[in-house]
C-alpha cells in the first residue's frame, strides 16, 4: 500500500486531485466492474474524491494508492448489498440492486458469451475478483496490483492464477 | 507476455465490453464536498444523477438553511435527529474504543476523539486466504474479537470461519491476534452482517450467525445465515442451533444476534422469505414494506444445541412493526427495537422500547428519517450495554456508516464515520 508522507490535506490542485480527474472514467470504469452499475460507480468514485479532500494526505505513490481509494469504495457497497440480497428484499430500492447486480450486463447489449464471464466473474471471492479485474481490464502488472491491493507480488501471482482456474471450471474450460 | 488462454481472452473481452459503457463525455463532474453539508449532515441521500454546476452552491446554500432549521426545530424540544458528530462529550463510563473493518483490516479507534488507536492487518497464512467478516466486542474495554472468513487457496478444503481476539498494549502501539479455542468454524464468508457476532456480557461465551455447511454446499452462492454458534471461549466447545423453524418454499434466515444481560439468553431475528423466483424479492405482502416475516425469538444458550425451535418468540413482525431492523434485550426483560417504515424511497426509523408487561405502552427513544436505509434493514444497528445504560445505533449513511448514542431522544454521533457495517463499541 502506498505510504503516506506528506502532512498536507489535499488541496483541489494537489497531485492526487489532478490524477484523479485525469484519471475519471478509468477510475469508474474500475468501480462499474466491481459494482455493476453505472451510478453507483460515479457515486463510488465521486465520494472517494470528495473523502479525499478533506482526509488524506499526499501519497508517495499517488495513482495506486487512487485505485486503492475507489476499491475500498467499491467493498464497502458491496459489502452493503451483500447485506441486502442475503435477506431477499422487496424494496423497489432493492429491485434497483437487482439490476445493478445483473452487472454491467444490464446496460450494454453484450452477448451471451460476454453474461457467462461476468456471471462467473462475480461469483469469485473478492479478492480474485480485484484482481483479475486489475490484470486484465486496466492491464497491470503483478508488482502494480501488488501495490494496490497491499499484498504481494507473489500472492497476486498465486491468487490470479487460482482466480482463473476457477474462473475456467465454471466456464467449463480446460484450465 | 505468454500466449493468453481461451478463458483469459474471454476475460479480456468481457470486461472491455462491458466497460465500453462508460462515455467520458457523459460522467458527472467531479465535485469537491461542500465543508458545511459535509461538517453538519449525517448522510448523503445516494443514487443520485448528474447535476448542473450552478446547482452546488444552491445546494450548498440549501443545506446551510436546513441545519439552521434543524437546529431551531431541536430548541424548541423537537424529537427530530440528525445533529452532528462533533462537540458532544461522552458521558461519563461510556466505552472507550470502537472497531470497524477497512480494507484487509480492523480499526480500533477512540469513541471520544475518532483518532485510530491500533489497527491489526489480516494475518497472513500461507495456503489461506483471510478476509475480515465481522467483529465483536469483548466486555474487558480492551479487546475484540475478529471472525475471517477463510479460503483454501487449493479449493481442497471448504470454506471455514477463523476467530481471532485482538489485544493490544503500551496505548495501542502493539497488538496481537490470537487463535482462540473452537476455531476453526464451518461456515461461509456471510457473516459481513451487522449484528452477527456477539460476546457474551461475562466475556465467557461468544455467539456467531453463519451458513450452515449444508447451505454452504448449495451451487447458489448467494448463501446467507440459517443457524447459531456458540463458542465456550475457555474450553473451546461449539454448540450448534440449526433447523426447526423452516418452512417449505421459503428462505430461513437468522440475520442478527444479542445477548441478554444475564448472559444465558440470546435474542436473534428470524425471517422468513418467499422468493419470487430468479428475483431476490419476496412474494408476501407486494408493494408494502412490510415484505418479510420476521420474529424476534430468545434462545437459551446455555442448553448446548439443537434446533432453532427450542426458542421462543418474543415479538412477532405487524402493522406496527413493519420491519424488524434490530432488537436487542435489556436488563429488566425489555426489547429495544428498531423499526423501519413508511415507503421505501421515504423510509423512517423509530428506536423504540417495548415490555412484556401487559398494558404497558412502547416508549419511544428516537425519530428520524431513515436515510440510507433503502433495501438494507439489516444495515441499521443497536446496541445496548448490559446494564442498560447506553443505547448506541449505526446506520448507512453516504458512502459508509455513522454512529452515535441515543440521549433524550437526539442521536450524539461519535466522531468518526467508518466505511462498512462491523462497527463495535467495546464492553456492551
Amino acid at each position: 500500500m502506498a505510504a503516506v508522507v506528506s502532512d498536507s490535506r489535499l488541496a483541489p490542485d494537489s497531485t492526487v486531485a489532478q490524477l484523479f480527474r485525469g484519471h475519471h472514467g478509468e477510475l469508474v470504469r474500475l468501480a462499474l466492474l466491481m459494482v455493476g452499475d453505472l451510478a453507483t460507480a460515479e457515486d463510488v468514485v465521486q465520494d472517494v474524491y470528495a473523502s479525499l479532500h478533506g482526509r488524506t494526505r499526499e501519497p508517495e505513490d499517488p495513482l495506486p494508492y487512487v485505485r486503492a481509494a475507489v476499491l475500498n469504495g467499491c467493498r464497502s457497497v458491496l459489502r452493503r448489498r451483500g447485506v441486502a440480497h442475503r435477506v431477499t428484499l422487496v424494496h423497489r430500492a432493492s429491485q434497483r440492486h437487482d439490476q445493478a447486480l445483473a452487472s454491467a450486463e444490464s446496460e450494454v447489449i453484450l452477448s451471451e458469451d460476454r453474461r457467462q464471464v461476468l456471471a462467473a466473474l462475480a461469483r469469485l471471492p473478492r479478492r480474485r475478483r480485484e484482481v483479475l479485474v486489475l490484470r486484465y481490464y486496466l492491464g497491470l502488472s503483478e508488482a502494480e496490483i501488488a501495490a494496490v491491493l497491499g499484498i504481494s507480488a507473489g500472492t497476486v501471482k498465486s491468487t490470479a492464477a487460482r482466480a482463473l482456474a476457477a474462473l475456467a471450471r465454471d466456464l467449463g474450460e480446460p484450465s | 507476455m505468454s500466449a493468453m488462454t481461451r478463458t483469459e481472452e474471454r476475460l479480456r473481452d468481457a470486461l472491455g465490453a462491458a466497460a465500453a459503457q462508460v462515455d467520458d463525455d457523459r460522467l458527472r463532474p467531479l465535485a469537491g464536498p461542500a465543508p458545511e453539508a459535509r461538517q453538519r449532515r449525517p448522510g448523503r441521500l445516494r443514487g443520485h444523477r448528474a447535476f448542473p454546476a450552478w446547482l452546488a452552491p444552491v445546494a450548498a446554500a440549501l443545506s446551510v438553511l436546513l441545519v439552521v432549521a434543524l437546529a431551531m426545530s431541536l430548541t424548541r424540544g423537537g424529537r427530530h435527529p440528525a445533529r452532528p458528530s462533533d462537540g458532544y462529550p461522552l458521558p461519563a463510563g461510556f466505552p472507550r474504543y470502537v472497531a470497524d473493518i477497512y480494507q484487509d483490516g480492523v480499526a480500533v479507534r477512540s469513541t471520544s476523539t475518532g483518532a485510530v488507536v491500533t489497527t491489526a492487518m489480516t494475518p497472513d497464512v500461507p495456503g489461506w486466504q483471510l478476509f475480515p467478516q465481522t467483529v465483536a466486542a469483548a466486555p474487558d474495554d480492551r479487546s475484540f474479537y475478529i471472525a475471517y472468513d477463510a479460503s483454501d487457496e487449493t479449493g481442497a478444503q471448504p470454506r471455514q470461519i477463523w476467530i481471532y481476539q485482538l489485544t493490544w498494549s503500551h496505548g495501542g502501539s502493539a497488538n496481537s491476534l490470537s487463535w482462540i479455542r473452537g476455531n476453526p468454524v464451518p461456515g461461509s464468508d456471510v457473516l459481513a452482517i451487522d449484528g452477527s457476532m456477539a460476546v457474551s456480557p461475562d466475556g465467557t461465551r461468544l455467539a456467531l450467525t453463519a451458513a450452515s455447511p449444508a447451505r454452504v454446499a448449495e451451487p447458489d452462492s448467494r448463501v446467507w445465515p440459517d443457524e447459531i454458534i456458540v463458542i465456550d471461549l475457555r474450553t473451546g466447545t461449539r454448540s450448534v442451533w440449526r433447523g426447526g423453524l423452516s418452512h417449505p418454499g421459503r428462505t430461513f434466515t437468522v440475520p442478527g444476534l444479542a445477548w441478554a444481560p444475564d448472559s444465558r439468553s440470546l435474542v436473534f431475528r428470524a425471517i422468513w422469505c418467499r422468493p419470487v423466483p430468479n428475483t431476490n424479492q419476496c412474494a408476501d405482502a407486494p408493494g408494502r414494506l412490510g415484505y418479510r416475516g420476521t420474529q424476534v425469538r430468545s434462545l437459551d444458550a446455555a442448553a448446548g444445541g439443537g434446533t432453532l425451535s427450542r426458542s421462543t418468540v418474543l415479538l412477532g413482525q405487524s402493522a406496527r412493526y413493519p420491519d424488524i431492523a434490530d432488537a436487542v434485550p435489556g436488563p429488566r426483560g425489555e426489547l429495544t427495537l428498531a423499526v423501519l417504515s413508511g415507503s421505501p424511497d421515504a423510509a423512517r426509523l423509530t428506536v423504540e422500547r417495548v415490555t412484556a408487561a401487559r398494558g404497558s405502552e412502547p416508549v419511544v427513544l428516537y425519530r428520524s428519517r431513515a436515510y440510507g436505509t433503502a433495501g438494507l434493514p439489516d444495515s441499521v444497528t443497536l446496541g445496548l450495554d448490559a446494564a442498560g445504560r447506553y443505547l448506541t445505533l449505526t446506520y448507512p449513511s453516504g458512502a459508509g456508516y455513522v454512529s452515535g448514542w441515543i440521549d433524550h431522544g437526539i442521536l450524539r454521533f461519535l466522531p468518526a464515520e467508518h466505511p462498512g457495517p462491523g462497527l463495535v463499541i467495546t464492553a456492551w
